[in-house]
């Protein structure tokens, strides 16, 4: 059984650089099995907890967040901890949408109290068809919020601020592909 | 599901803190004024069912499709003859 150190973005700097020996020695560690990265190792205090859920499915409530590798990847993965098979892609909005702003609606300002967070991390969920990967739509609607100082995380709806759930990632091809 | 007949300016209450009025109808229209407490969140349901059919299709990805993504939009490695180079809207990664 392989089991992959997981780099997690977000963290203060003296929990970064631990070798997988290191975590273990030092960190209470949880074996997270997955269908799509095989088996992982992970620090418990580096799983995020949705109160919440994933809207749809509300049954799970720990993820994990992979990066993309430090080599110039963009897409981050929003693994279940609980159920190997799902996990979400995920990208950062700015990377595609500059402009994009999340306005959170009042009552998750108030409940989620986050207006007095300070380490605050936002993606986006994308969508990438199987059979044509270059439509892969963003969720500008439900972005994922989390709270990276205390590992809490919700998938909030923001309909007044850009009210779209499948948004193109990547400009239309500029001429017709040539047929087979 | 309780059913209620009200006309316009009727009001419905729930509970001691939401008030829902009947403001107009026309046609096949019924616009609905909603008092409500500030963290009392309110939500056309149909948003939140679109955004659980983005993560149900979101959830079936493959790791492989993406990495192709992110390997053509870098100008990939071994970029096909005809391939198109993707890139971020703006244009600016990297």
């Amino acid at each position: 059984m392989s089991v992959v150190k997981v780099p997690v973005p977000g963290l203060p700097e003296e929990m970064r650089g631990e070798s997988p020996a290191e975590a273990g020695n030092t960190l209470e560690t949880v074996l997270v099995g997955t269908t799509r990265f095989g088996d992982l190792l992970v620090p418990v205090r580096e799983l995020y907890t949705m109160p919440e859920g994933m809207h749809g499915f509300g049954g799970l409530s720990r993820f994990l967040l992979l990066a993309p590798p430090a080599e110039g990847g963009v897409f981050y993965w929003w693994q279940s901890a609980e159920d190997p098979a799902i996990a979400f892609p995920c990208c950062e909005p700015a990377k595609f949408f500059p402009d994009y702003r999340i306005q959170a609606d009042e009552a998750d300002v108030l409940r989620l109290k986050l207006a007095e967070r300070r380490a605050l991390q936002v993606l986006v969920v994308v969508t990438v068809p199987a059979a044509t990967p270059a439509a892969i739509t963003a969720n500008l609607l439900g972005p994922l919020v989390m709270d990276t100082a205390d590992r809490h995380a919700w998938q909030i709806i923001c309909e007044r601020s850009d009210p779209r759930a499948s948004v193109p990632l990547l400009p239309p091809r500029p001429e017709a592909a040539p047929g087979p | 599901m309780l059913v209620l007949s009200r006309k316009v300016n009727e009001k419905i209450l729930i509970g001691k803190d939401i008030e829902i009025t009947i403001v107009d109808v026309r046609g096949d229209v019924v616009k609905v004024g909603i008092n409500a407490p500030r963290d009392v969140g309110i939500l056309r349901s149909e948003l939140l069912e679109q955004v659980e059919r983005a993560n149900a299709e979101a959830a079936q990805a493959s790791v492989a499709s993406l990495k192709a993504l992110e390997e053509r939009a870098e100008g990939g490695p071994k970029p096909e003859p005809r391939a198109l180079h993707l890139r971020p809207r703006n244009g600016t990664e990297g």
